[in-house]
């Protein structure tokens, strides 16, 4: 059966995310983002992005490209990258005008100030437009449903008097129960093939 | 005014390997175990027409190991690229009504 370049484009993402992997370590880091922070251990908050990415990388290198082989996506179209972009630099700026009011504020308790839900809503605004916009680019709809959940969390968190390190926390069990189940139907659809 | 038959390549215009055109074409490579599988062709077959493609100056083909097992990538060149963008234009072309 011919294929249309979209098919193609689409297959090509699907190879992404189609083993689940990056669900997975996506719901892993969220959980011990959102752990270490709030045990107040910001190092090791900050370096799971990282350490998160390799353990991502390795994993697909071993488990699913023998499967079904290594692509290279290319690059986004310009017009969805630079509004990407720009949705980014608007989110993070209104991070760091939450940090610099907390800052400002003596970098005590916030909760009762005005800009307390600014504050503690931010990371997972931060992240729920990563999210979203890696559901255009991978062409993945289940991250559309991830970038929900992560505001859904954000809200009832900060309703609740919550802080964004539980927020996180909850935002990643969803990532991590549909990976986990993800990779099982993967493991099972795809037995190793030989080059 | 009408288009010659030479405006169709006659290199993609094998169903085989106008399949693997459109999928390197959206890629910036790919290894031989991802076209087997999107493509659903067979080593052998697959393996004829990337050949085939790379004769033509429109694939380019780089074998390595990974530890002891060879690995495959495959990517288009920029006369690749342009070869299948001139061809899907002239298709069009060509079936419009």
């Amino acid at each position: 059966m011919m294929t249309t370049v979209k098919q193609a484009e689409k297959f090509a993402a699907k190879t992404l995310t189609e083993d689940g992997l990056i669900d997975f370590f996506s719901g892993i880091g969220l959980i011990a983002i959102g752990y270490f922070w709030l045990i107040d251990n910001s190092a090791l908050s900050a370096i799971m992005p990282l350490a998160i990415v390799n353990f991502w990388k390795i994993s697909r290198k071993r488990i699913s490209e023998p499967r079904i082989g290594k692509v290279t996506l290319a690059r986004g179209k310009k017009g969805n990258v630079r509004a990407g972009r720009t949705i980014l630099i608007i989110v993070s700026l209104t991070l760091a005008v939450g940090v610099i009011l907390w800052l400002k504020g003596g970098a005590g308790d916030v909760q009762g100030t005005w800009y307390y839900p600014l504050f503690a809503a931010g990371p997972s605004l931060f992240i729920a437009t990563i999210t979203f916009f890696s559901a255009i680019y991978l062409k993945c709809p289940r991250f559309f449903g991830y970038a929900g959940w992560i505001i859904a969390a954000a809200g009832i968190t900060i309703w609740l008097g919550e802080g964004p390190a539980r927020a996180l926390m909850i935002s990643g069990v969803p990532f991590l129960v549909v990976g986990l189940w993800t990779f099982a139907k993967f493991l099972s659809a795809h037995p190793k093939a030989d080059q | 005014m009408a288009l010659k038959p030479e405006a169709l390549d006659k290199v993609i215009h094998e169903p085989a390997r106008l399949l693997i055109m459109t999928h390197l074409y959206v890629v910036t490579d790919a290894d031989f175990v991802y076209l087997k599988r999107a493509t659903g062709m067979t080593a052998g077959n697959l393996s004829t027409h990337l050949t085939k493609l790379e004769g033509a100056g429109f694939v380019k083909i780089t074998k390595s190991f990974q530890g002891k097992k060879p690995k495959t990538t495959c990517k288009l060149t920029a006369k690749g690229r342009k070869a299948f963008e001139e061809y899907r234009k002239n298709i069009l072309e060509v079936l419009k009504t």
